[in-house]
């Protein structure tokens, strides 16, 4: 291996390290050349006495990523980390909107049900206030009493999910930012 | 093989810093005098230099010369001497207790 394939598989292998860095540490094995050439020695001998060019590269990049600071194990700057993660989960990503959408339909659910049982009351009204009888409008306003029921029967089991969801999703929120898990 | 290179590697720190502390010296003058005594990769001098420069056991000064590069010298800093004689009683510790263990093992055996 002469110089140029010496250098160049460093060069290639350490990208990922500080441009400065990076060509410093290859101006040492570059001026490491030019004395050994000096000292009557060939390229070839020279590699050879250097050792492996990929192993060097291997041990400079394991020391370069030990000495990377870690995002610190500080549960308070954790906290702070979860918080800002969390407030993009939620804001960002319309978890918060999504869910409040969510509740809102089922309020519509309730109202819609609550109207549906209550439609006779409406009736009445109307021959009250109408002086009218109609036994079609009776009967309608029974059948939508029905369907009131078991629509409102379908909203309870949905209510009781939903909240299940929305407090374990809280907890969740909240388990994070405490830093247990 | 590889656990011999392991404590190869390990002693060419504390060669590295004996050497510097007799008197300072240059990359590639470094790298002859260790191979004097060990046989080893002389390209895993210049990361150790760095680090022992970086960690600020070292320093270094630029000496031109007639012929060649200019010449980075290398110098042991008080606390780099300290660092050294911690290593040099570790290393003695270390290597007179294996070698009791050895004797040990030779006896009973």
């Amino acid at each position: 291996m002469n110089k140029a394939q010496f250098l160049s598989i460093l060069r290639k292998m350490l990208s990922s390290l500080p441009l400065k860095e990076r060509n410093e540490l290859l101006e040492d094995y570059e001026h490491h050349y030019a004395f050994g050439q000096n000292a009557g020695k060939t390229e070839e001998e020279i590699s050879e006495e250097l050792g492996n060019p990929h192993e060097i590269a291997a041990e400079v990049l394991a020391e370069y990523n030990r000495n990377q600071p870690l995002i610190s194990s500080n549960s308070r700057s954790r906290s702070i980390m979860a918080c800002i993660g969390l407030f993009m989960l939620n804001f960002v990503l319309c978890v918060v909107p999504l869910g409040l959408a969510i509740w809102a339909v089922w309020v519509c659910l309730v109202a819609g049900s609550a109207l549906l049982i209550l439609s006779p009351l409406v009736a009445l009204f109307d021959f009250v206030y109408n002086s009218y009888f109609s036994s079609s409008k009776l009967f309608a306003t029974i059948a939508m009493t029905g369907l009131g029921i078991m629509l409102a029967m379908g909203v309870f089991s949905l209510g009781a999910r939903l909240k299940k969801v929305t407090v374990s999703y809280i907890n969740w929120n909240m388990s994070i930012i405490r830093g247990g898990r | 093989m590889d656990i011999h290179v392991q404590f190869k590697k390990g002693a060419l720190e504390l060669c590295v810093l004996v050497l510097i502390h007799r008197k300072p010296c240059y990359g590639f003058e470094l790298a002859q005098q260790v191979s004097q005594y060990i046989q080893v990769a002389e390209g895993a001098l210049y990361p150790l230099l760095r680090r022992l420069v970086a960690d600020g056991h070292c320093s270094t000064y630029l000496q031109e010369s007639n012929e060649g590069p200019p010449r980075k010298y290398y110098v042991l800093t008080p606390e780099g001497e300290q660092y050294m004689n911690a290593m040099v009683e570790e290393w003695n510790k270390f290597v007179s207790s294996v070698s009791k263990l050895l004797k040990e093992g030779a006896a009973n055996e």
